[in-house]
């Protein structure tokens, strides 16, 4: 057996949009628009550098509803210039390419191979002793475990196991081809080359079960660095297994301490340095969105609730003040009135009377009534999150709103009183 | 909690400062300084102890931050705490000994309340009071928010209202509009995806574009390829066709140089030079024999020719036949074609006179015939007529038979005219007849009951309206003198009455002052002397009358000792004037004072009585007046109403009986019409007693009634027409009849004059072939004579021509041609002889000159020939022509060999020359033929691929072109999709801010309004002294108002109308309402009042004292203030003892 290296990556997804992040002053279009792309490129640019063998791509390079077969030959030409430099590419189609009519249209070069969707698919790679097996996703429901109808390893060789699956179940990821890691285990390959779960995971050690994540954070879900998986192997033995970033922007969430916060100026100075902290702590040259979320019992509870919007440009300012690479996703106020002010709602009073505004049903009506419109107009923003108002509104909480309103409103009639 | 000591440790100027307020209600405790004391720094540090350091505390000019403290030593419900508050961010509350201290107890006392609660709710300086009145005032057109902004110490509800409106309106609303932030996301979200969507190259149309691309190509190729094989065909055979005879050409010159190798040459210019000699010898020698053989038959042929001149002379005569003979030719043509077109009129007269069986007689005349056409003409037409009319018969009778049966079977409806009338009379009423006569029924009714009631407001007085207008009419004069006489008489009686009641007055007051002097037993008056004396003296006249035995007393012992005791008074009483004088005499001066102020009042008594007296009388009289005419017994000031009920009742009663009169006649005229129709149609019943149905059903016969007469009517107008018709037709078909019968009788007449025997019937057709045959006669006369002048011209001309050929001469017979001939003959051989005469002169000459030439020639040549070997002349032709052959052929050879290379393409001679021996020109040339269409096609082919070609590559191309353009897009709509989201959820925050905001105001003012203003009201009646009675708030106008009822309760007046302390004493007192009920759900925190009552006079000032002494029985009031009087006041108010009043002055 001789030496070689290859670089393990899924979920390309290209050209789909980083979701969530509104456009402002500052922030650069051009890069975001063109961010999957780039770290595309970045990973085409390694593969050549660091001259691997041979790329594996376990699953979904789009997005299955994308129909623009710009983005294919844009992918087709990256894969020539891997072509050029001499690497062989195998991929494997996951659920969003069963779907996907761009992967059906499109002219693969040569240096391609994709696995079948019929049934496991074996390449052999004599030169180098290595033989791949995979099965593409020829629907996009898979809801049967492929693994256990993998061949069994190819004896004298280096055997790879290419799968796009959750396994048994991945928070906040669908299930697809799910199995379990016995049944990885049992085909004795030497390494399982997975897809489908976007954040990086050793599944196992021995034999190395790997999911690399997608190659550019798309979401605030998706946080933290992005890329692939370069692994040695020397003489039939994995030497090394090296995660590899091609991420050009980085999500990140930014919690602000606010617990005994009294007044705007004490926040700001915390909001800044958090976000100064979180600048400093990416210590890579990459661009940083940020969500920030202020947290923590403050009399300022009420009032930061109520003054979000500025919040936002608040937070976008310090970003820009900060640096040139951090941008602001979001500003999410979650803080929480201090437990001795809370009891302060309860006397017979105005105040008394929006703390029960939350129970009133008369109120409930009249916001569902005067809302429902809205929510209607509006169906096609940015779903909610799980604590927005607006996600208490979808799903007909309007207590949960009435109750938002009313500790909003306290702290504004209180300033305006 | 109320606060037991407030310790200024260190805050603003204050060091060591301690204020005191002692136990006890009214809890009520007065803050005096001047300005610049130190008051609002005072309020300032009482919130700061209870709530903490303010952040950016001002109060840290004299101190610093860390050195800050205020304590306090607060107490509720018997508990006591000792607290103190320093500026740190956790942890403030701490002991005597700055330790840091549990906040628990002292946020027990608290109740839950926060800075800002107690800043609005438990904090109220004169700004805020103003504020607050303001607020009320702009709140006006809604007294919910003005409550709200009382009840929670708000004063700009409506703004706030109005700002979070506008806020959700700026993000979004059921309009999309242009300014909102939502709609600005929403359209460039629309747009993006639009976009993105359009930039989008599908994957089925790039590869359809591919595939067309790929097989394009394919095809141009395809072509490009047939075409060059076939251009390269034709240029191998153009190459050959174009070098083949150039290799002819060379093969033959290779071999005729071959054949002369040994042959000699000259130069060129040699040869030149010898072949013009010879030429010159050789021309000379033709040009000689030439000459004289022409010379020879000039001379010949002179001799031939003759001479004919009496040809000659007669050519003009010829030239004249010539001319005639051609009329003669073409007399003769037209001969034949005429004698046949005779020939055919001969047989068409043949033909028509054995149709009309006329033999040879002539046809009749044409006056005749005319009048026969004529008459055949009106046969004709009278045959028409009659036939035509016969139809019209035939129709007539046809339609005639069924309206007769139809007549026959009419039944017209009877009393058509009655309905008809009867209807129209019922229209006349109107469609509503019904509902008039009903509403009239029962404005009638309404009117009576109105009448009625009417009639009962004018008890006691009973009877009805016609006794209401028999009664007399009674004048206002009459009335208002009795109304007067009798006002007066009482006023009389009520000015005596007054003069009564204080005499009376005084008379107790005369008593009380006779009492107090008589009172002490000393002062007797004259009148009590008197009195004393006159009882004595009555008692003795009964005892004188016993004694003189006049009477008898019932019991003379207590008789007795009644006298004694009586006397003794006397004399007791007259003892006790006299010691007593000044205070009897005055005792007398009251008595008479008395005695005078009772006459006055049995005068004012009497006065009274008279009046009343004579009131009653009035009264009496006026009632037996009115009872005389009739009138009900009341007072004149009552009769004025009386009457104006009766007049009111008479009107009613005549109302009411003009609208049953009207009721009536509607429902008479309803009746009688409803009952003409009914008679109208015996028939039929109506179901009630309405005319509508009834006039329908009359509406319905009627209509039907008259369509049945209507069609009668006119079936018989038609009848009567057919008859007429009818009668018509046979009329005229008499006189056609009769026409008839004349006309024939002059055809005949006609007929037998003329010979002939035609029917009538086909009078036009015979007449027409008569007509034919007259024209034909004619017709064939005229061809006849024509024939007979050509004959004559012909022998003319024949007679003219021999003669003159006898003139000329001429032997055998003559003819025209024969003369011409003999005409042109003469002529050509006179020319020809003076031609050939000047020939042969010239001819001699030439022979002359061509000798000389060849001498000279032969001269020339001589150093040639010798050079030659001395060869003849003649062989210096060929030798010459050898040289110049043999040159021209290796010059000839080198020319072919430079064409055959220039147009070999390129290839070498051999190889041309191997090419060209294994050529077929006959099949090449066919071949090359074939090609040229072969090419034209493949060209164009070609062409045809090449364009489409490039515009499947231009096409292909395109798709490529868009980039990344779609994702871009797509991210970008993620953007705006995102702002979306962020808007929506800002909207929605705003919205139900908005909403929640609006129940709240509503809710407060529907639990809180009552109390809150009930006691509102009772408070501002206090503290504006009564003035103001109440608070009320009006329902009345669109929106409702919060109104100061004034003092009788006869006004209302809006708050914008009162004064600036009027306005501040009703804000004062909402607010202190709002205070009481937080006070009494449980929030008793102290009040702090800053100069609250800087508008308010003294008066007003200290009721708002008491009030706030009042509120002190439940909770704490510190009551800031520079003026010093206000704290006199307040002292006042709640007496000495219980004042409680603390200096800042004296406490810096």
């Amino acid at each position: 057996m001789t030496n070689f290296r290859f670089l393990h990556v899924a979920d390309i997804h290209l050209d789909s949009p980083l979701t969530g992040l509104a456009r402002y002053e500052g922030l650069p279009v051009d890069d975001v628009r063109a961010a999957t792309r780039s770290a595309f490129d970045n990973m085409i640019d390694f593969a050549r550098r660091a001259a691997v063998d041979f790329v594996i791509i376990a699953g979904d390079l789009f997005d299955g509803d994308w129909r623009d077969m710009g983005t294919g030959l844009y992918l087709a030409r990256q894969m020539g210039r891997l072509e050029q430099a001499g690497i062989a590419v195998y991929v494997l189609q996951g659920n969003h390419d069963a779907a996907s009519v761009v992967t059906k249209s499109l002219p693969w070069p040569g240096n391609v191979h994709r696995f079948g969707s019929r049934s496991p698919q074996t390449f052999r790679i004599e030169a180098l002793g290595v033989a791949l097996h995979g099965w593409s996703f020829a629907h996009q429901a898979a809801p049967d475990n492929l693994a256990v109808r993998y061949p069994a390893a190819a004896a004298g060789m280096f055997n790879i196991g290419v799968l796009h699956t959750s396994l048994s179940g991945r928070p906040g990821h669908a299930s697809y081809a799910p199995c379990e890691l016995a049944d990885l285990r049992s085909r004795g390959y030497d390494y399982w080359a997975l897809g489908h779960v976007h954040t990086f995971e050793c599944v196992c050690e021995d034999p190395p079960v790997i999911f690399p994540g997608n190659v550019q954070g798309r979401n605030i879900r998706e946080t933290g660095a992005k890329g692939g998986v370069l692994v040695d192997v020397e003489d039939g033995v994995i030497s090394s297994i090296e995660p590899v970033h091609f991420d050009v922007l980085r999500w990140a969430r930014v919690v602000v301490d606010c617990d005994g916060c009294d007044t705007m100026e004490d926040l700001q100075v915390r909001l800044r340095e958090a976000l100064a902290a979180a600048r400093t702590a990416e210590t890579a040259d990459r661009g940083l969105i940020a969500r920030v979320t202020l947290s923590g019992a403050t009399s300022l509870a009420g009032t930061l609730a109520d003054s979000q919007s500025q919040l936002r440009d608040d937070a976008r300012a310090h970003a820009g003040a900060i640096s040139p690479d951090l941008w602001i996703e979001k500003v999410q106020v979650r803080t929480s009135t201090p437990v001795a002010a809370v009891q302060a709602e309860l006397s017979e009073d105005v105040a008394a009377l929006l703390a029960s505004a939350a129970r009133d049903g008369e109120l409930l009506e009249a916001l569902a009534q005067e809302l429902a419109p809205f929510l209607v107009a509006t169906a096609a923003a940015q779903p909610p999150e799980e604590e927005d108002m607006r996600h208490a509104a979808s799903v007909g909480d309007w207590s949960g709103v009435a109750q938002a309103a009313a500790s909003g409103l306290l702290v504004r009639l209180g300033r305006a009183g | 909690m109320r606060i037991r000591r407030l310790s200024l440790e260190r805050f603003g100027r204050f060091e060591g400062c301690e204020l005191a307020f002692r136990s006890g209600t009214p809890d009520l405790h007065v803050i005096y300084g001047p300005n610049e004391a130190g008051k609002t720094t005072s309020m300032a540090a009482v919130s700061d102890l209870l709530f903490g350091f303010e952040a950016r505390s001002r109060y840290n000019f004299r101190f610093d931050y860390p050195l800050l403290r205020i304590g306090a030593e607060v107490e509720e419900d018997g508990r006591s705490l000792a607290v103190r508050r320093r500026k740190a961010n956790a942890g403030s509350l701490v002991d005597a000994d700055d330790r840091q201290m549990d906040e628990g107890p002292l946020l027990a006392m608290l109740h839950g309340q926060t800075r800002e609660r107690f800043r609005l709710a438990f904090s109220l300086d004169h700004l805020r009071l103003r504020e607050g009145g303001r607020a009320i005032v702009q709140a006006r057109d809604d007294v919910g928010q003005a409550l709200f902004a009382a009840g929670s110490g708000m004063t700009d509800v409506v703004d706030a209202l109005a700002a979070l409106e506008a806020e959700a309106d700026a993000i979004w609303a059921p309009r999309a509009a242009r300014h909102r932030t939502y709609t600005q996301a929403e359209r460039s979200f629309d747009a993006s995806r639009t976009a993105a969507r359009d930039r989008q190259v599908r994957p089925k149309a790039w590869t359809d574009a591919r595939d067309a691309h790929l097989a394009a190509e394919d095809a141009r190729c395809a072509a490009e390829a047939e075409r060059d094989a076939l251009l390269s065909e034709q240029g191998r055979i153009e190459r050959l066709r174009r070098i083949a005879p150039a290799m002819r050409r060379r093969a033959e010159l290779l071999e005729l140089l071959a054949g002369s190798a040994d042959a000699k040459t000259m130069p060129a210019a040699r040869e030149e030079r010898v072949v013009a000699a010879l030429d010159v010898i050789a021309a000379a020698d033709r040009n000689r024999a030439a000459a004289a053989t022409l010379h020879a038959e000039a001379q010949d042929r002179l001799d031939n020719v003759p001479d004919d001149a009496m040809a000659l002379f007669a050519a003009d005569e010829i030239d004249d036949l010539a001319e005639r003979r051609g009329a003669v030719t073409k007399g003769s043509t037209d001969l034949e074609r005429l004698t046949i077109e005779r020939q055919a009129r001969q047989a068409r007269v043949a033909q028509l006179r054995s149709d009309l069986g006329l033999s040879d007689a002539a046809p009749p005349a044409r006056p005749a015939v005319a009048r026969l056409r004529e008459l055949a003409k009106a046969y004709g037409e009278a045959t028409a007529g009659l036939r035509a009319a016969a139809e019209t018969e035939e129709d007539a009778r046809a339609r005639l038979l069924p309206l007769e049966r139809r007549l026959a079977d009419a039944q017209l409806s009877e009393g058509l005219d009655l309905l008809i009338a009867a209807v129209d009379a019922a229209r006349r009423l109107g469609d509503d007849v019904d509902v008039r006569h009903a509403a009239a029924l029962r404005a009638a009714a309404e009117a009576h009951e109105a009448a009625s009631r009417a009639l009962t407001r004018l008890a006691p007085w009973t009877g009805g309206p016609e006794d209401l207008e028999r009664l007399p009419g009674m004048h206002e004069d009459e009335i208002g003198a009795a109304d007067a006489e009798l006002a007066r008489l009482a006023e009389a009686a009520r000015i005596a009455a007054d003069e009564v009641r204080r005499v009376e007055e005084e008379l107790e007051r005369v008593a009380l002052d006779r009492q107090a002097l008589a009172g002490g037993g000393q002062a007797v008056s004259a009148s009590d002397l008197a009195a004393a004396r006159e009882r004595r003296e009555a008692l003795w006249r009964e005892v004188r009358d016993a004694l003189v035995g006049s009477a008898a007393l019932s019991d003379p012992a207590a008789t007795a000792e009644d006298y004694s005791a009586r006397v003794d008074d006397a004399d007791l009483v007259a003892d006790r004037r006299f010691a007593f004088a000044a205070d009897s005499g005055q005792l007398g001066l009251l008595d008479r004072q008395a005695g005078e102020v009772a006459l006055r009042g049995a005068q004012a008594a009497r006065r009274r009585d008279d009046a009343q007296a004579a009131s009653r009388a009035v009264t009496a009289a006026w009632t037996a007046h009115m009872e005389g005419l009739g009138f009900p017994a009341m007072e004149p000031a009552r009769l004025r109403g009386w009457l104006a009920d009766r007049t009111l009742a008479i009107e009613t009663a005549e109302q009411a009986a003009r609208l049953s009169a009207q009721a009536e006649a509607e429902g008479a005229r309803k009746t009688a019409s409803r009952t003409a129709l009914l008679q109208a149609m015996p028939d039929w019943q109506p179901s009630d007693d309405c005319l509508a149905p009834v006039l329908a059903e009359a509406e319905r016969r009627r209509a039907a009634g008259e369509a049945q007469a209507l069609a009668y009517r006119q079936d018989h107008a038609e009848m009567r027409q057919l008859t007429d018709t009818l009668a018509d037709l046979t009329r005229a078909n008499r006189r056609r009849g009769d026409d008839r019968i004349r006309i024939e009788g002059e055809w005949r007449d006609v007929q037998t004059a003329a010979g002939t025997g035609f029917a009538i019937a086909d009078g036009e057709g015979v007449l027409g072939l008569v007509e034919e045959l007259r024209v034909e006669m004619d017709a064939v006369e005229a061809l006849e004579a024509r024939m007979r002048g050509i004959e004559v011209d012909r022998h003319g001309f024949e007679m003219d021509v021999v003669d003159l050929w006898a003139r000329i001469g001429g032997e055998g017979e003559g003819s025209l041609d024969r003369l011409r001939g003999r005409r042109a003959s003469a002529g050509i051989a006179s020319q020809a002889r003076e031609d050939l005469t000047a020939e042969r002169d010239r001819r001699f000459a030439e022979i002359e000159a061509a000798a000389a030439t060849r001498k000279a020639a032969e001269d020339g040549l001589r150093p040639v020939v010798e050079d030659l070997g001395n060869i003849a002349i003649e062989e210096l032709d060929a030798a010459v022509q050898t040289s110049r052959r043999i040159r021209g052929q290796r010059d000839a050879l080198a020319a072919v060999i430079g064409e055959i290379t220039a147009a070999g393409d390129g290839l070498s001679l051999d190889a041309l020359e191997e090419q060209w021996t294994g050529s077929d020109p006959d099949a090449a040339a066919a071949r090359s033929a074939g090609l040229a269409p072969l090419l034209a096609d493949a060209n164009a082919r070609v062409t045809a691929a090449a364009e489409t070609a490039s515009a499947a590559r231009i096409a292909f191309a395109a798709l490529d072109e868009h980039g990344d353009g779609a994702a871009a897009a797509a991210a970008e709509a993620e953007e705006a999709r995102a702002e979306m989201g962020v808007q929506a959820e800002a909207y929605l925050l705003r919205r139900s801010q908005a909403v929640t905001l609006r129940w709240a105001v509503e809710r407060h003012r529907r639990e809180r309004q009552d109390p809150l203003l009930a006691r509102a009201g009772g408070l501002f009646r206090r503290l504006t002294l009564g003035r103001y009675s109440d608070l009320r708030i009006d329902h009345d106008s669109s929106t409702p108002r919060l109104l100061g009822v004034t003092e009788d309760g006869s006004r209302a007046i809006d708050v914008d109308a009162m004064s600036d302390g009027t306005a501040d004493q009703l804000f004062l007192a909402l607010r202190l309402a709002a205070v009481e009920q937080s006070v009494e759900a449980g929030s008793r925190l102290p009040f702090l009042a800053d100069d609250l009552f800087i508008n308010f006079d003294d008066a007003r000032a200290r009721a708002g004292f008491e009030v706030l002494a009042e509120l002190a029985g439940s909770t704490q009031i510190l009551f800031f203030t520079h003026h010093a009087h206000l704290a006199d006041l307040a002292r006042d108010v709640v007496g000495a003892d219980l004042h409680s009043r603390c200096d800042l002055d004296r406490q810096g």
